[in-house]
């Protein structure tokens, strides 16, 4: 570099400027270089602790200085080798994706679930009683039907433990799609349910469903749900960091983190999403599901749960599968390729669209849960994605004055420019009481039974609460986020959902391709090379041990960007292994 | 000053929490802009370069925005020529009429910014004097650039050696002194699926709390063990709290009373690889080559770097012998394991 800037130098012929600034001393010469080349014996200290949080052993070490000075790298490329081989390596990397993507508790903010769940919560009878230990709704389980030995027990295999069986009496053991409530009212689907004070219920005569699909093992707030792995809230905060140690573990490209129609879930976390379809209308087949069936799956999984019966194992699965909502857009296989695409227009059609196309981490329940509003999701997903940094404007900036739209008048702009187009894909997703007053649970505006009528807009009992006075707040027409005008959300108010970023707009430098939702953004931040340039600069930090300067050493992170994407095709092992050979990662003491 | 020997400087550093000094230590989430000449408050003085006078003629009109964030173009003469000068999206050296930099000034831009700078001409911040050097200068200067230079390299100023993570310091320290959850854990559960860990208080355990980055398939509730992992910089994302990647007085502190607990159960259950060639029968009297040797050995297992003899008769003369003399060879052995926790090979990726 220094050798650059002094031949630079010398082909400053001519000032630029008419009237030219004085030229200044040029720094000397190598004073003050050290050479911190570290001995082997640390490089392979590096290797292992950066691949599996441990350090090496004593004889591994020995073992190093007894070799021969050329046999040396033959030694550390072998220790490479075995440290990514190892489960660690999988525990480090979950750990890397955790400080990598923010996504944080489930049972957080408005987007409350305690346990994370959407079903009817059952609780085992005490000890006791006449059926103890038997499974029973919350509204049975403390009174009569425990205490009443003639109440029949029946033994059913429930989804969180297949391959086992649990007892179950009272409404809980009821299997009908359909019954009638207390008023001999009919209810058209026992899946659909009604959300209590903290606790849900099927309704009226309704139970619990096959294998009791349509409840829960869990009751009340669930306080510590957000930190036991055995929780959907616990599943759903881990889903991203999972997916990432996943996709590096099977050696899949990582830009499958936002592109892919995939993601890997133990039952609980499999179980949100299936209940989330259903409390959104949907009539899957629960009497045949088998996405609960851990014994039967051969997908691939995390090497921390390798018994193929585990349901706590993280298993690979289309997220369709699970949730019909979130379109596959390639049958029942696993797919990240970029030909996925579904395009929605609501200024063109009154007609719902059949979901959001999945798009990785960018359509997970937990990553939606954690950033509960479209221009939250933006930013924070620029910054994780694209390594895009808000700073705020300096003092002396000026702007045109506010005019309605952030993204185009006020200081807000500053950021707002950017972030509103990008805000456009995240738009479809909220928390609706509808269902379930006291723990809302999300929905997907526009589509299913999640349709949205002009009363929704107007501010007026009963919607005059969230999330439809947000949406008559946030979503004004005429502005970069909602771009669409007053008569046609007169026409249609579904159109304020418009999630396809407009042709005439341009993100990170790029238009997009007219896919709608978070995967019409997760296309634009892979073809903007941004994600190629973020990826490559998160893994040099946490490897080499620095952060690169964005500013000085562009070119160089274009250059590792080239390598991950052109030469490693994104597959971090790969990569991490180019990142071991570069001299600075021999630096330190 | 070579790396090794400020070592031991450094370490007097850490421990009374000054660090970001000598040994160009920095946290993992800090940088330094770094390049080129600046305007400070009085305005550009002088310039390396032709790029460097070009920007800092510019840098009136564009600074504001692009100091720093995501394109931070101007936050040196380094940032300026590798993010606009060599970057073809922007410029095409020797044909100003095909680079978009050009394009953008003039407001014929497309997409989201069709104009820079937002809100007003560049030609209005030149003829408010913002901006010194015309549209039509920056066309000369377009055209008669030399070819953007093929190589990059990462900059060889910007090097720094960061800390290691809580993580790496709990996990690490566990591998080096034979140390495992049942050291600490009254009830371990092995199943994985619900281990909810309660610690001996006696013990210091440290455990991250989110189960980042996964706890060897574990996760702990107990609230000390939790806070101390927080000390030493956490993070617990599961609460949105940020790893903290600096060596803060607190994680120093932690880290001592970490050490000295952590070396001394690991005594107590005799570790071997604490005690590799001595007993703690062995006196500085009976045996003191077993000792040395072992010194020598727990050395190289913890800092990762084969002691010289001066290192050994350090720790032997110094530490060593003065803690067996005064109390007992326990002492004396967690003492030196401790030490070669504070030091800076030890702390340091």
């Amino acid at each position: 570099m220094r050798l650059f800037l002094l031949s630079a130098a010398a082909l400053w012929a001519a000032s630029a400027l008419a009237a030219p600034l004085p030229r200044c001393e040029t720094p000397a010469g190598d004073a003050g270089v050290t050479n911190d080349v570290m001995a082997s014996t640390r490089v392979l200290r590096r290797v292992v602790l950066s691949l599996t949080g441990k350090t090496p052993t004593a004889e591994a070490y020995e073992a190093l200085l007894a070799a021969p000075e050329a046999g040396r790298q033959a030694l550390i490329d072998k220790a490479i080798d075995d440290s990514m081989k190892s489960t660690d390596f999988y525990e480090t990397m979950m750990g890397f994706a955790h400080d990598w993507i923010p996504v944080a508790r489930y049972a957080v903010g408005y987007g409350d679930s305690y346990q994370g769940d959407m079903a009817g919560h059952i609780k085992q009878c005490g000890g006791g009683s006449a059926h103890e230990g038997a499974w029973a709704l919350m509204d049975d389980s403390g009174g009569a039907q425990c205490k009443d030995p003639s109440v029949q027990e029946v033994s059913v295999e429930p989804w969180w433990a297949p391959g086992t069986t649990v007892k179950v009496i009272g409404r809980a053991a009821l299997t009908a799609p359909t019954s009638v409530d207390e008023k001999g009212n009919p209810i058209a689907d026992c899946g659909l349910l009604y959300g209590g004070y903290y606790d849900a219920s099927p309704s009226g005569g309704c139970g619990c469903g096959p294998n009791l699909i349509w409840c829960y093992q869990a009751y009340g707030l669930g306080g510590a749900a957000g930190e036991d792995p055995r929780f959907g809230a616990r599943q759903a905060y881990e889903e991203p960091a999972r997916l990432l140690a996943h996709l590096v573990w099977y050696d899949r490209p990582l830009s499958d983190l936002v592109l892919g129609n995939y993601t890997v879930a133990p039952n609980s976390l499999r179980h949100l999403y299936v209940r989330m379809a259903r409390q959104m209308g949907l009539k899957t087949p629960d009497a045949t599901a088998t996405w609960w069936k851990a014994g039967d799956d051969a997908s691939p999984r995390d090497p921390l749960h390798p018994m193929k019966s585990d349901p706590y194992a993280w298993r690979e699965v289309v997220t369709e599968t699970l949730n019909p909502y979130l379109l596959s857009l390639a049958g029942n296989s696993p797919s990240a390729s970029d030909t996925r695409t579904y395009k929605y227009d609501p200024t063109t059609t009154k007609e719902a669209p059949l979901g959001l196309p999945a798009a990785g981490v960018l359509t997970m329940m937990g990553s939606y849960g954690s950033l509960p509003r479209e221009r939250v999701r933006a930013a924070r997903y620029l910054e994780t994605f694209a390594c895009s940094n808000f700073a705020p404007p300096s003092v002396d900036q000026t702007f045109p004055p506010y005019a309605g739209d952030p993204a185009t008048s006020g200081t807000c702009m500053h950021c707002h420019r950017t972030l509103d187009p990008a805000a456009i894909f995240f738009k479809r997703w909220d928390y609706g009481q509808r269902q379930s007053y006291y723990v809302p649970w999300p929905l997907i505006p526009g589509v299913g039974n999640a349709r949205v009528i002009p009363e929704m807009l107007s501010y007026q009992y009963p919607y005059s609460s969230l999330p439809y006075v947000r949406w008559a707040d946030a979503f004004r027409p005429n502005t970069v986020m909602t771009p669409v005008t007053q008569a046609q959300i007169t026409a249609n108010p579904e159109v304020i959902f418009l999630d396809t970023m407009p042709q005439s707009y341009t993100l990170l430098g790029v238009h997009g391709d007219g896919t709608m939702g978070p995967l019409g953004f997760g296309k634009v931040v892979v073809s903007s090379g941004e994600f190629d340039r973020c990826a490559a600069r998160r893994m040099y930090e946490k490897f080499v041990g620095r952060p690169l300067d964005p500013a000085s050493e562009t070119r160089y992170i274009d250059a590792l960007a080239a390598q991950f994407r052109d030469k490693n095709g994104r597959k971090a092992r790969d990569f991490i292994r180019y990142l071991m050979t570069l001299p600075e990662f021999r630096r330190g003491l | 000053m070579s790396a090794r020997s400020i070592q031991w400087g450094l370490a007097l550093a850490l421990a009374v929490g000054a660090v970001g000094c000598t040994g160009n230590i920095i946290g993992v989430g800090s940088t330094t802009p770094s390049g080129g000449t600046g305007a400070g408050a009085g305005g550009p003085t002088c310039a390396v370069s032709r790029n460097d006078e070009v920007r800092l003629a510019m840098q009136g009109a564009c600074v504001a925005c692009h100091a720093a964030g995501t394109k931070p173009f101007f936050a040196s003469l380094e940032a300026f020529e590798n993010g606009l000068v060599w970057n073809p999206k922007y410029v095409t050296p020797g044909d100003p009429d095909s680079s978009y930099l050009v394009a953008l000034l003039e407001g014929k831009g497309t997409g989201t910014y069709p104009q820079m700078p937002q809100g007003v001409t560049y030609t209005a911040q030149v003829d408010a004097h913002v901006a010194t050097i015309s549209l039509a200068e920056i066309k000369t200067w377009l055209k008669e650039l030399p070819a953007a230079p093929t190589s990059a390299e990462p900059s060889a100023a910007a090097f720094t050696v960061r800390r290691l993570t809580a993580e790496e310091m709990i996990f690490g320290l566990m591998s080096q002194l034979d140390l495992s959850l049942a050291d600490f854990a009254m009830n371990p559960d092995t199943s994985g699926n619900s281990g909810d860990l309660s610690f001996s208080y006696d013990h210091l355990a440290v455990w991250p709390v989110d189960w980042a980055p996964g706890i060897r398939n574990y996760y702990g509730s107990d609230s000390r063990a939790g806070e101390r992992f927080l000390a030493l910089g956490g993070p617990n994302t599961n609460f949105q709290r940020k790893r903290d990647s600096t060596l803060a007085p607190a994680a120093v502190g932690t880290l001592v009373q970490v050490s000295q607990a952590w070396c001394n159960v690991a005594l107590q259950k005799r570790s071997k690889n604490l005690l590799r060639y001595v007993t703690l029968t062995d006196t500085s009297k009976t045996n003191p080559s077993a000792i040395k040797k072992n010194i020598g050995q727990l050395y190289l297992r913890m800092l990762a770097e084969p002691p010289t003899e001066a290192d050994v008769d350090h720790l032997y003369d110094d530490l060593y012998v003065p803690l067996e003399t005064s109390k007992d060879t326990s002492t004396a052995w967690t003492g030196v394991c401790a030490a070669l926790v504070r030091n800076p090979l030890w702390l340091t990726y």
